[in-house]
């Protein structure tokens, strides 16, 4: 873990309010795994905003991110050559391989940034790998040259069928298994909204896939400290209740570790 | 030399006595060591671990936190894996360390804060007690002995009867008179007063029309809590000699020497080590340059030095 002030190299408005931008950061970038998070310092508000890692050089990281409340905005405003106060990486719970024979990335929207990641980074393995990237149109698919170039198949989903499929990533999930059919040392790993996300994981659970996802929750320090960020665990206590910390026992988990109910209640 | 180190800011007021004056509040730096990449425990006096109880704790249903105007309001609830084995697992990594350590105690009854403090006690493996009869976020117990001096004198009493290790009292900001909870305390053995503990407070989503806090109500912390914190140290100190830790709002050097200056005689930090955690390190640093500044040569020279003009 590092706290660091990083030069911005880069930053692109790439349209529909999405925003990349590269800092350099060695310290970081050497240390940084999928499914790892940064916690960004921005001025307009309090708490640092956490964004997850979205591609590494040797000393420079990228991140994806949509301009959707002040945090995110006040950054989506900066200059390249100004700084910007960084912890990272963070995290514990990352996305792994293990023996995986086939990797199923089912991304959406601005969730594509650590799914990112893990093909960039896992470019090399030999697993297969599946993308499924679901968006509202045509103008909010990115870095699709990339994505062919990374992925082994990629499927574009948009809501209005502008581009690829029409429809949503889970239905195009399910196609794909009802053509393909499961098959041994599958893995799905999964980034988006809460609402795609619970059928990706109610999809897979009943599949028999094992899944990892990346979650989302409210942070205070996202280092272990504070106990804000938890999420309802599927194992119970004497008092009935348990929470895992996301920001240290995550945000990647097994999706069998979380009470879904309790916590699609909750967000 | 690390100014962490530096002589000048050693506190030695009654019972409290630390190289420096910078301590990290419970719950805002876990058991010390998490962060120590970043914000290493020895850059500060003192240590307080996150809140124990009697029995395990699973916390307030999430969402726990929420940013506000100016600074957040949580529901944690006191998660904790309880006393049993709090010494072996969460004071001895911390023990290696060179800074005092402060376990914050808490229960849902009386009986609770004696039976702690009888455990921590019988390892003799903390350097103070913080009695935390302040926490909004618990149904039962928390803040509502610490709005009632009959119920922090039988705590206080209970605690003081099983223990020599000195005695720290967290109060709430919720009282209309502080000066007689502190009497009650100091009548029955308190050692030093810790102020102030968060304000009850909800936050409403507007277009869920719900609490966004699980609990539905959780405390209010942060820089606009500054003034008012001060504000009771300062009547704190008209209460009472004993040493005062002050907190509330602190997020630079200045603030810290502002609760000096009211009558504290150490500070600690909360909030702001979500934002900052190398805090700990630039206050000493600062009140290392004001005591250079302003001619102070020890740190005992600023606490009170405002309230003294005015209250002697």
């Amino acid at each position: 873990m590092n706290q660091t002030s990083a030069t911005i190299t880069a930053i692109r408005d790439l349209g529909a309010g999405y925003f990349h931008l590269e800092a350099t950061c060695p310290e970081i970038a050497q240390q940084a795994l999928p499914g790892h998070f940064i916690n960004v310092r921005c001025e307009s508000v309090l708490l640092r905003r956490p964004l997850a890692v979205f591609s590494v050089d040797a000393s420079t990281i990228g991140i994806f991110f949509k301009a959707c409340g002040k945090g995110t905005s006040w950054l989506a405003q900066r200059r390249a050559g100004e700084e910007i106060d960084l912890v990272g990486p963070l995290g514990k719970g990352l996305f792994e391989e293990n023996n995986a024979k086939r990797v199923i990335l089912v991304a959406g929207g601005v969730g594509l940034a650590p799914l990112y990641f893990y093909l960039q980074f896992n470019k090399k393995s030999p697993a297969k790998k599946i993308l499924f990237y679901g968006a509202r149109n045509a103008q909010t698919v990115f870095f699709q040259n990339e994505l062919l170039n990374l992925a082994d198949e990629c499927y574009f989903v948009t809501e209005d069928g502008s581009l690829g499929e029409k429809g949503l990533v889970n239905e195009e999930l399910r196609r794909f298994y009802l053509t393909e059919g499961p098959k041994d040392g599958d893995v799905v790993m999964t980034c988006g909204p809460n609402a795609m996300i619970k059928t990706i994981i109610s999809f897979a659970e009943a599949e028999n896939i094992p899944c990892q996802v990346s979650l989302e929750s409210y942070m205070g320090c996202g280092c272990g400290v504070c106990l804000s960020c938890v999420i309802p665990a599927a194992d119970s206590t004497q008092d009935g209740e348990s929470y895992f910390r996301l920001c240290t026992e995550g945000p990647v988990v097994d999706s069998r570790r979380i009470d879904k109910q309790k916590f699609f209640n909750m967000v | 030399m690390l100014c962490c180190e530096d002589s000048r800011l050693q506190v030695d007021k009654g019972r409290l006595k630390l190289k420096n004056p910078v301590i990290s509040a419970s719950g805002t730096f876990g058991y010390g060591i998490e962060l120590q990449d970043i914000a290493h425990p020895e850059h500060y006096g003192a240590i307080t671990l996150k809140g124990i109880t009697a029995k395990p704790r699973a916390g307030n249903p999430p969402p726990r936190i929420v940013e506000v105007s100016g600074g957040i309001i949580n529901s944690v609830g006191l998660q904790n894996d309880g006393i049993e084995e709090f010494v072996d697992k969460k004071v001895l990594p911390i023990k290696r360390y060179k800074t005092a350590i402060i376990a914050n105690i808490n229960g849902t009854t009386a009986d609770d804060y004696f039976l702690i403090t009888e455990k921590l006690n019988e390892h003799e493996s903390v350097d103070y007690i913080e009695i935390n009869v302040s926490c909004p976020n618990v149904k039962e117990g928390g803040v509502s002995f610490g709005k009632n001096p009959k119920a922090v004198a039988h705590i206080v009493k209970g605690v003081r009867e099983k223990t020599n290790l000195p005695l720290i009292l967290k109060l709430t900001p919720q009282v209309t008179d502080i000066g007689e909870i502190v009497r009650a305390a100091e009548d029955n053995g308190i050692d030093i007063i810790s102020l102030i503990n968060t304000y009850p407070a909800i936050a409403i989503n507007i277009n869920t029309k719900k609490p966004v806090l699980g609990n539905i109500r959780g405390g209010f912390s942060g820089p606009p809590v500054k003034p008012m914190a001060i504000n009771l140290v300062w009547e704190t100190r008209a209460a009472t000699n004993l040493p005062i830790i002050g907190m509330g709002g602190i997020s630079c050097w200045e603030d810290a020497v502002e609760f000096l200056l009211a009558g504290a005689d150490a500070v600690a930090v909360g909030t702001w080590h979500f934002i900052e955690p190398d805090i700990a390190t630039k206050i000493n640093q600062g009140l290392c340059n004001y005591m250079d500044k302003e001619q102070f040569s020890s740190l005992s020279e600023i606490t009170g030095y405002t309230w003294r003009q005015y209250n002697d």
